[in-house]
């Protein structure tokens, strides 16, 4: 158990005083806390479990950017998957917290904003479903033969459920949201961290080494090999992206916030520059 | 004699497994603490300019019913106080703890808005000054040199404000922060100068690292012809291993409740963590 403190920045400038208000609402609060997998051993403390419309305090501040998440599609309610990521986003984040079910606020150690444990076995799901799904796919359709392939699709699918149910017994996965996330991030960076951790949530790790000149340390393993490979920093910056173009129940300052991270995500975080940029 | 001394070692060593796997249980659980350091001091005066400043930073941050009249009004107030503005969030800017890295963007979102020449300098400053190492021992997760380089390309793109009304001083500037080495700071200011009158390209060309040169060539592109990200649901973790696909706007019970302006009337609502599959709470316009 650790014990830290904090320092609380301009409420303004971060956002808080906008989304902190609109948190304060009672519905909101029992849904976004019952479907986001708030560990909640982890939010008493002094992390505001028993002040969560308190803005200066942490949990008041993750409930904003869950807001953030939520409202700002103007059609907000059409989380369509086939829709872009600012209607989807909140569905998505919601689904992999909620199978995740172990959110919580630590202090941490200076050095990252947030941390997702034991994201393997999702990606162990993932990969074999997929083998499975391809297998599946290559079948032969004439009788015996699609009857044997199908059992064997059959036994590949089984299989993954129990080996990864298995995995999950004895490797349960957690999101770990620390100091820096509550008090050097804005309201919308926040927003963006929970779709870059509930991408790795799903299973994607980062596959390459960060590009010459990076700001996140060139040669260093985190990046993603391109746009293309979808991974966790594709949805950070593609949802920054459309909420800069297009968010609603804002400002135009936060949005701006969007677009410079936005940008400089495109810019740093992948090997391969996507041939882009934000304007 | 010998075979009670072993059901007794057994038993302790049984009590001693016991009491470990229960310590550690609870070690495990028992959670981080935290408290309200001294919260810095308010950093503005009590001067027109100051007040003006901080009324600006209010509106920007602020929804209003009005939509963006109150932001422009008081953006008209900043802008017919420009040059004394300008010294004052430079001041404000160096009080403020490095870390404070949204109020420190706020306050260069500011002196971009104004312009005005008089907020070059300062902005030429912000974008030419050197970033201090990385902090952070796992930059991948939180980058003190991201956050400083968002800071300098928001600084750009003030600056460029000015170059595109052809300040020569301001194109000038841009080109002076090619010879920095953030590619960051490159392709703001290379998209700043693409957009500024009578920049010949071939002197972008000559100013940028070789292999930079794709820089020029970055499609400005709207979001909507981005590629964007196909079949979403099949990373929803617990679906994709069974195969199940989730369609329309069928959430498994978690529709979101409408976004509300409606404050509740308890100050401080207990967070109460029902297990309800209620839908989240809806938008009441005040």
């Amino acid at each position: 158990m650790a014990n830290c403190t904090y320092s609380v920045p301009d409420l303004n400038t971060s956002g808080d005083a906008l989304y902190g208000p609109r948190i304060c609402n009672q519905p909101f609060i029992d849904w976004v806390w019952s479907t986001h997998g708030f560990n909640g051993t982890y939010w008493q403390g002094g992390w505001g479990f028993d002040d969560c419309c308190n803005n200066t305090k942490p949990l008041c501040r993750v409930f904003a950017a869950f807001w953030l998440l939520n409202y700002s599609a103007d059609d907000y309610n059409n989380e369509d998957w086939g829709n872009n990521i600012l209607h989807w986003g909140r569905r998505y984040v919601r689904e992999q917290l909620h199978a995740l079910n172990d959110l919580r606020a630590m202090c941490g150690d200076g050095s990252a904003t947030a941390t997702t444990f034991n994201s393997g076995c999702a990606h162990y799901r993932q990969v074999s479903s997929s083998s499975c799904d391809d297998w599946d796919k290559n079948c032969c359709d004439w009788i015996p033969c699609s009857w044997v392939c199908g059992l064997i699709t059959w036994i590949c699918r089984a299989w993954v459920t129990i080996t990864s149910s298995v995995c999950d017994l004895f490797v349960p996965g957690r999101l770990e949201l620390y100091l820096g996330y509550f008090y050097s991030e804005d309201v919308v960076s926040r927003a963006g961290t929970l779709v870059h951790e509930s991408r790795h949530v799903g299973g994607k790790p980062h596959n390459a080494n960060f590009p010459r000149g990076s700001v996140f340390g060139a040669g260093k393993s985190g990046a993603d090999s391109d746009w293309g490979y979808q991974g966790a920093w594709m949805y950070d910056a593609l949802y920054l992206w459309w909420f800069y173009a297009a968010g609603t129940r804002t400002t135009t300052a936060i949005r701006q916030a969007a677009k410079q991270r936005g940008n400089l995500i495109i810019d740093n975080a992948f090997a391969t520059h996507p041939g882009f940029t934000i304007t | 004699m010998a075979n009670r001394w072993v059901r007794v070692s057994v038993f302790a060593l049984g009590a001693v497994a016991v009491g470990v796997y229960i310590a550690i249980s609870q070690s495990q659980r028992r959670s981080d603490t935290v408290g309200p350091a001294q919260n810095p001091r308010n950093p503005f005066n009590d001067n027109d300019a100051s007040r003006v400043l901080h009324d600006f930073l209010a509106a920007a941050y602020t929804q209003t019913d009005e939509g963006d009249e109150a932001y422009k009004r008081v953006l008209e107030r900043l802008r017919s106080q420009a040059e004394s503005v300008i010294p004052e969030i430079a001041r404000i800017e160096a009080t403020l703890r490095e870390t404070d890295y949204p109020t420190r963007f706020a306050l260069i979102l500011a002196a971009s808005e104004l312009r005005h020449p008089s907020a070059l300098p300062w902005l030429r400053t912000v974008a030419l000054s050197r970033i201090p190492a990385e902090r952070s021992s796992d930059p991948h997760s939180f980058s003190t040199v991201a956050e400083e380089t968002i800071l300098r390309t928001m600084a750009i793109d003030g600056i460029g404000n000015l170059a595109r009304e052809n300040n020569s001083e301001a194109i000038e500037a841009l080109f002076q922060s090619l010879a920095t080495p953030s590619l960051s700071i490159h392709r703001a200011a290379v998209q700043q100068l693409l957009q500024s009158p009578d920049v010949p390209r071939e002197r972008i060309v000559s100013a940028l690292p070789e292999d930079q040169h794709f820089l020029l060539d970055l499609r400005r592109i709207d979001v909507r012809e981005a590629p964007q990200i196909r079949n979403p649901e099949l990373t929803v973790l617990g679906f994709e291993a069974h195969g199940i696909q989730t369609r329309g706007v069928e959430t498994h019970g978690f529709t979101s409740p409408p976004p509300s302006h409606t404050v509740s009337e308890q100050p401080s609502p207990r967070v109460t963590p029902r297990l309800t599959h209620n839908p989240p709470p809806t938008l009441n316009r005040r």
